[in-house]
């Protein structure tokens, strides 16, 4: 009789302890997707404001320089291939494109006095700028969501719950070494 | 010996887990200036810090002026955002925090707006605001007014924006090297008294209540611990035979417990203190001592209940490593997504 309430006990202490980690794990591995998510989104708000930028800043450009038209031309098409983009690896490659050619007009424009006066593109360049490094911090952010995301669901033993539950491994936001380019500038 | 052993696992788990938390760079005690590069005055960093205490107490919005020598390699923008995010300036909820950074040896300068002021601040604003008040002075190396002046104009825009008074400060425009004295208006607001003898006694009453509180639910949690103790004593025959791998099993179950319950108090329990007060440098400081009485009852109720219990010894190792907490909590405060503008000067 007591050896009986003895092995009930430890059976159900250990069948809370299983269930709890069980739950337990699946509940963390949907927080950590979650925040995968919403710092994604975070990049996603930071890049569409950095592409609504880009027209104004084409106009105020455009008043001023004659004769670059391939550099203006650049940064509208790396636009729109951002806007266009449908995956975490498109947007990462179309947003490092449009960063190098942003810089590269900042280059050329150094050779415009008065452009570089004007108030209005001042202004424009520390929005840019201000945008260009919340999109880095937007970066950071998730990808540090997504290292520990990824961890997560390859750990033993949460693996076996993230295989059940079919979680799937998240894309890094970041451009492969060989692809990046470097600002060609012709004076 | 097998409780000694015990402890020492116990204490070098706690210590593992806090040296993860300890961040490089933690505010001072006077929270709103942190003059690390020593270039700011006495009369400098008074001002600062008294119109942000009034300001903080009005709005709960706060301005912090950081100084630090060099960057040591790193860009001013990230530098300024992990300041920004581990200080935790703003109010937790409103993000309405804004942060004037200095990095002497690089000669630049950054102001890292929160998440909740990008409205009121743009970064052409801040730019703007950085070109008209602040970079003209500190090109001449005069910081003390370069920085009093910018943070005035800063304060006067957010002060407009919170409906409040601004009238006791007033904002140069431009630089000129006749205009010698500084432009603050001497006149001061009194400072409330944050550590009078009414707050010692609320420090106390927090204090008592957290180790009261901690202590129900650490006794909560060690009663099946103490029940499957006493059952083993009692009905011995059964358990004689595994003993000593029921009794391993269970001392690890009690260290994780033990470790995951403390993570879980450390993170998040004692936030709001934190965030409530206009003095977080001060109120760390409560925070740290509500810690250790929390730690010293969780190991006097281990020691109590460990393996073999009885005795003595052991205790002392309560003491020693809670000076580490503190530091290096997140998301205690206000927070930046990187908003704001850097010059060189």
């Amino acid at each position: 009789m007591k050896k009986g309430y003895v092995v009930i006990i430890v059976v159900i202490t250990l069948l809370l302890l299983v269930v709890g980690g069980v739950v337990g794990s699946y509940n963390g591995l949907i927080n950590l997707k979650e925040d995968v998510d919403t710092q994604y989104s975070n990049i996603d708000v930071q890049l569409e404001r950095r592409a609504d930028l880009i027209p104004n800043l084409v106009n105020t450009v455009k008043g001023y320089v004659q004769h670059e038209e391939n550099a203006i031309e650049r940064i509208t098409a790396a636009r729109e291939n951002l806007l266009k983009a449908s995956n975490t690896k498109e947007l990462a490659e179309a947003d490092a494109e449009l960063d190098s050619a942003i810089d590269a007009l900042m280059i050329i424009v150094e050779n415009y006095p008065d452009l570089k006066a004007n108030t209005n593109f001042i202004n424009l360049q520390d929005e840019l700028a201000g945008t260009e490094n919340r999109i880095a911090v937007a970066r950071r952010d998730y990808n540090d969501a997504v290292k520990k995301y990824n961890t997560k669901i390859k750990k033993i033993p949460t693996n076996i719950i993230a295989n059940m539950a079919g979680f799937k491994e998240a894309d890094y936001f970041e451009v492969d070494e060989s692809k990046k380019e470097v600002p060609e500038v012709d004076f | 010996m097998k409780r000694v052993l015990f402890l020492t696992f116990l204490f070098l788990f706690m210590m593992f887990s806090y040296s993860l938390k300890v961040d490089a760079l933690v505010p001072t005690k006077d929270f709103y200036v942190n003059d690390y590069a020593n270039i700011l005055s006495e009369e400098t960093e008074k001002f600062i810090l008294d119109h942000s205490v009034s300001l903080a107490n009005a709005t709960k919005a706060q301005i912090v002026v950081v100084t630090v020598k060099s960057l040591e390699g790193q860009d001013i923008e990230s530098f300024a955002n992990e300041v920004f995010n581990s200080f935790g300036i703003g109010d937790a909820k409103e993000n309405n925090g804004l942060l004037l950074l200095l990095a002497y040896e690089e000669r630049e300068f950054r102001v890292e707006v929160g998440y909740g002021f990008e409205e009121l601040l743009p970064d052409g604003l801040t730019g703007r605001y950085q070109d008209t008040y602040i970079i003209p002075f500190l090109k001449h190396n005069r910081y003390d007014e370069g920085i009093v002046n910018g943070y005035s104009a800063f304060y006067k825009k957010i002060c407009e924006y919170y409906h409040i008074s601004s009238n006791d400060v007033t904002v140069n425009r431009g630089y000129s090297s006749t205009h010698n004295s500084s432009v603050l208006d001497e006149e001061e607001e009194e400072l409330p008294t944050f550590f009078d003898e009414a707050n010692v006694l609320q420090k106390t009453i927090i204090i008592f209540c957290y180790s009261v509180g901690f202590s129900f639910g650490a006794l909560l949690i060690f009663y099946p611990f103490i029940f499957i103790n006493k059952y083993w004593h009692r009905h011995g025959e059964l358990l004689k035979k595994y003993n000593k791998v029921i009794k391993a099993i269970v001392v690890i179950l009690m260290l994780n417990v033990v470790v995951l319950f403390l993570t879980r108090i450390f993170d998040s329990n004692l936030w709001y203190l934190e965030s409530s007060s206009t003095f977080p440098g001060r109120m760390s400081l409560l925070k740290k001592e509500a810690e250790m009485v929390q730690v010293g009852f969780c190991v006097a109720v281990l020691i109590l209940i460990a393996p073999h219990g009885g005795g003595h010894g052991g205790l002392h190792t309560s003491h020693g490593h809670h000076s580490r907490g503190g530091g290096g909590h997140h998301g205690g405060g206000g927070r930046s997504g990187g908003g704001g503008s850097s010059r060189h000067f």
